[in-house]
């Protein structure tokens, strides 16, 4: 059953999918051509990079930032948006098997999906920053991903959180919040004290459905 | 139940983000910001002057009054004498300026050479990055960068070469070159902090300054491609805490002790002269250090005070004095704030972010607390919300603890049935 529901949700958001990849591959290749860029026609030669770097300048990957909300947003609106507007939802949940079971299966495939591409985006940015730069570089770009990809996920959770509530009123006072919450991924700087937090945040996020579903499934309005 | 629980997690993290913004959003609001008054060492009167903005009666505006420490207040025109190097272009312009300032002649260019804008010191760890190691002994006035960068691992010092910014590998006969000279003269690694300039726009280079394993204190340059590394003799019972490096023909730079007292350390010996300044401790981490022709100027930087330290060239203390700014927290507006939000939270902003809450007093919040509790209660009772149900009675404690926040956070993530 659960392979069925995969499938039907890949049916759904292909297309999206292939979007998410194209454009975090777009993005990736971006960043190193204008690196390769500056490199070239940098008058600083050989180590203008490096001075771009270690003089607090704006790294190459910086351009990444966004790259795993929107995909977050791709997949989870095509996913979720069809099923709530057109209430097919109601279908999924009157299938043989326990809601919450049936209902964290979607979110599994649209987890595992942003999983896979961000695991694709990284290995592709690593393998050709690994000609450029020594370890140090990759730290700091380790350490800048981090929160983007745990906040991409976090978004992800909220918005299958948000669009199983079944009231456009409280749709967009969740919305709201979840905004403002989801600054402190994008605070920049050294946040390795913030990770406990933002866990905290990702996990409350991706029970969050739970409650909605109740909801949407008591018919409150 | 889970759900119920979820959302109380939910009511939760809406606090949080409520604790973050409302007093953001209320400081915004209803902040009444005044011009900050100044505090300027006059080169004339040999003292401080306040300099703030008055509403003059005649000329209906602001404007610049100056008042010194024997309470003598000087207007615009005033000022500009006490400060002609402040107003020099001015004064020279009105054709007042002085030939003499302080019994020594003085001319325009004289003032602008010397004039340096303030340099941001302060004690702290160094970074440990990648670093260039440039060459000490050169005639260019501009540094030349290197082709190899360096790192400090746990065993010695290692330089990558690098070409068109790809890594090469590392430079193992250097690395060891370097690295042996740094044993020999006593470095226990891993060096546990680096101060240096590792910077292009500097017209000469003095290497870097390293505390090793051991707390002791050592200098290590390149010189005609070879390494020179001393061991710096300490006071004793003085530990380095941080390093601010110069270019300059005297000093290394400003050095700080475990006490957080200022030294300059002299190119010449390697000897340490304590600055008049022994209250760093008691400031924040920042200090700004400004220049002119007469005088080395030194502020620190308190939550609500900055104080500042005159001396002149040899370093003399001529004169300190305190400036207290009113802080937003002891305003009228931000003291309401205090009845509208039990606490409000932020991200530290300096080295690693931290979530901080700051509770206000309790007394002040509890009454609006006690009142949205009692709305929230009396809101259940008419769309009949049971009493029986453990979460109706969360929500209340919800709002009685966050007050403002919990209220609208509940609202926001209803609780029905």
């Amino acid at each position: 059953m659960a392979l069925h529901l995969f499938y039907k949700e890949w049916l759904k958001t292909k297309w999206f999918v292939l979007a998410s990849l194209v454009l975090g591959v777009g993005t990736i290749l971006y960043a190193f051509i204008g690196l390769n860029s500056n490199i070239i026609n940098a008058d600083g030669g050989s180590n203008y990079v490096f001075e771009w770097f270690t003089q607090a300048g704006r790294p190459h990957y910086g351009i990444f930032k966004n790259i795993p909300f929107i995909i977050a947003l791709l997949i989870g609106g095509s996913q979720y948006l069809p099923e709530v507007l057109q209430k097919k939802i109601k279908l999924t949940l009157h299938l043989p098997l326990n809601e919450i079971v049936m209902l964290y299966t979607m979110v599994l495939y649209g987890f595992l999906m942003i999983l896979s591409l961000m695991v694709i985006f990284m290995i592709l940015f690593f393998t050709i920053d690994l000609y450029f730069f020594p370890v140090e570089m990759h730290i700091m770009a380790i350490n800048a991903f981090l929160p983007w990809i745990l906040g991409g996920f976090t978004t992800y959770f909220f918005v299958a959180m948000i669009a199983m509530e079944p009231s456009w009123k409280f749709r967009c006072l969740y919305a709201i919040v979840v905004y403002e919450l989801l600054d402190i991924y994008l605070l920049g700087g050294n946040v390795s004290n913030l990770y406990v937090l933002m866990i905290i945040v990702l996990v409350i996020a991706s029970l969050g459905m739970i409650y909605t579903a109740n909801r949407f499934k008591i018919g409150e309005k | 139940m889970i759900p119920k629980m979820i959302r109380l997690a939910l009511v939760l993290l809406a606090v949080l983000v409520m604790a973050l913004e409302f007093p953001k959003i209320y400081k915004k609001t209803f902040e009444q910001r005044e011009r900050r008054t100044q505090l300027v060492f006059s080169e004339m009167l040999n003292d401080f002057v306040t300099l703030k903005y008055e509403y003059d009666t005649v000329q209906l505006r602001e404007i610049q009054v100056g008042r010194d420490r024997a309470g003598n207040t000087y207007d615009t025109k005033a000022l500009m004498d006490i400060f002609p190097m402040r107003n020099c272009r001015q004064l020279m312009y009105e054709n007042r300026f002085p030939d003499t300032i302080r019994g020594q002649h003085v001319t325009l260019q004289m003032i602008q050479d010397a004039a340096r804008f303030p340099l941001f010191l302060g004690a702290g760890p160094g970074r440990k990055s990648l670093l260039w190691m440039f060459e000490s002994h050169t005639d260019q006035i501009k540094m030349e960068l290197p082709e190899d960068m360096f790192r400090l691992t746990d065993e010695g010092i290692e330089f990558i070469e690098t070409d068109i910014n790809r890594v090469k590998g590392v430079n193992k006969e250097k690395s060891e070159r370097f690295t042996q000279a740094m044993k020999n003269e006593g470095i226990q690694f891993p060096i546990k902090n680096i101060y240096g300039l590792p910077s292009t726009s500097k017209s000469k280079d003095d290497g870097y300054f390293m505390v090793d394993n051991k707390d002791d204190f050592f200098h290590l340059k390149m010189y005609d491609g070879e390494p020179q590394c001393h061991k710096i003799p300490l006071p004793v019972g003085m530990q380095v805490n941080g390093m601010n490096c110069l270019v300059d023909d005297v000093n290394y730079g400003y050095v700080y002790d475990q006490n957080y007292n200022i030294y300059l350390m002299r190119i010449k010996d390697y000897s340490f002269f304590q600055l008049p300044i022994y209250d760093y401790k008691d400031y924040g981490s920042l200090i700004t250090m400004s220049e002119d022709l007469f005088f080395y100027t030194y502020q620190l930087y308190g939550l609500d005070r900055v104080k500042i330290y005159v001396v002149d060239k040899e370093h003399n203390l001529l004169a300190s004095e305190t400036l207290v700014y009113p802080l937003y927290e002891n305003s009228k507006v931000g003291q309401r704030e205090n009845y509208v939000f039990p606490f409000k939270a932020r991200f530290t902003r300096d080295g690693a972010k931290k979530l901080k809450v700051e509770a206000y007093d309790m007394q002040r919040f509890i009454y609006l607390n006690i009142a949205l509790t009692l709305l929230l209660l009396c809101i259940k009772l008419y769309h009949r919300r049971s009493m029986r149900n453990l979460f109706n009675y969360l929500d209340l404690v919800v709002t009685l603890a966050c007050g403002i926040y919990g209220f609208i956070a509940v609202l926001i993530f209803p609780n029905r049935k």
